[in-house]
């Protein structure tokens, strides 16, 4: 029986009002759980308190628990793992406290302005026609163009090889280029994120 | 990579798996929890995950959740403290009772 499996059955156990379920539902996640609301809380926040930690992660499992366990079962075995599923809810909760500390401490309107900034990073933004390169040729450009990342991090991002990424890079150019009426490109099209490439 | 460069924490719409703000994420087409781990785990079918990367494109925060819980994924264990468990189970054992199902606690 995988873990997964296990898993399975475990949630089921808890979503019934099994007490020892629970249990062991805590013992096998509450290492994922604390990993990322103290990842999270590191990196938002100047000083990371254990007691906070404590707290949002006492929060996590509630928020699994309460509600006839509306949480939990809204958790779809056959989209994901539980360890990913958990570690997406935890980081929510973890964010959603320091949403609340800093509204706490910031004026509104920076507030709004850092809800609209996302990650536009000061430059403008390119525009891509719709329907004429793939939503994953899309997602390379906006990474490597946008947010910045080499060949090596947008491969590792979307777990393929780094050969995927120019291939990707240089199809979504391609037919840019041909969208525009700039030709096929004679040469190939290199990526400026590329610092491996010969 | 570090995130660093984003302004942002956090979808605004991608708020803890209550219903409400599940609603919410569909409404804004933010993929929702479950979606959202999926396409982290390469699980989703290929015109679900089309629809996520259509999304990611033009969302820079969701890009920016992405990229950090990838980033939260691929990073080592940490050890936590041993008392933790314990607290977690002993709360959740006395919060308002056993844990069955049926009961409506406020967090």
């Amino acid at each position: 029986m995988t873990k997964n499996n296990v898993t399975e059955e475990i949630v089921k156990d808890c979503i019934d009002g099994n007490d020892v379920a629970w249990a062991i539902l805590v013992d096998m996640y509450i290492g994922v759980v604390y990993k990322a609301i103290v990842l999270v809380l590191n990196k938002y926040l100047d000083h990371t308190d254990e007691h906070d930690v404590n707290d949002i992660c006492q929060n996590t499992f509630l928020k699994l628990f309460i509600n006839n366990c509306s949480v939990l079962k809204s958790y779809d075995q056959n989209k994901s793992k539980f360890s990913t599923w958990i570690t997406v809810v935890s980081r929510n909760l973890a964010i959603d406290y320091i949403r609340k500390i800093k509204e706490k401490n910031t004026p509104i309107s920076d507030i709004v302005d850092s809800l609209h900034m996302g990650g536009v990073t000061g430059r403008e933004k390119i525009s891509v026609p719709e329907d004429v390169i793939s939503p994953r040729q899309h997602l390379v450009l906006r990474m490597i163009y946008d947010d910045g990342l080499d060949v090596e991090e947008t491969a590792r991002f979307l777990s393929v090889k780094r050969q995927t990424i120019r291939s990707l890079h240089h199809r979504a150019i391609k037919k840019l280029r041909e969208h525009y009426g700039l030709g096929a490109g004679q040469e190939k099209s290199s990526c400026p994120a590329d610092t491996t490439q010969s | 990579m570090d995130g660093a460069k984003f302004n942002s924490i956090g979808c605004s719409d991608r708020i803890s798996g209550n219903g409400a703000a599940e609603k919410k994420k569909e409404a804004g087409n933010c993929p929702d929890t479950n979606t959202f781990a999926g396409y982290l785990d390469n699980k989703l079918a290929p015109t679900e995950r089309d629809s996520v990367e259509n999304h990611l494109a033009d969302c820079p925060v969701c890009r920016n959740d992405f990229y950090e819980i990838r980033m939260l994924m691929d990073q080592g264990a940490k050890e936590t403290p041993e008392a933790l468990a314990d607290s977690v189970k002993n709360n959740l054992q006395t919060h308002d009772g056993a844990p069955t199902p049926g009961r409506k606690i406020k967090i």
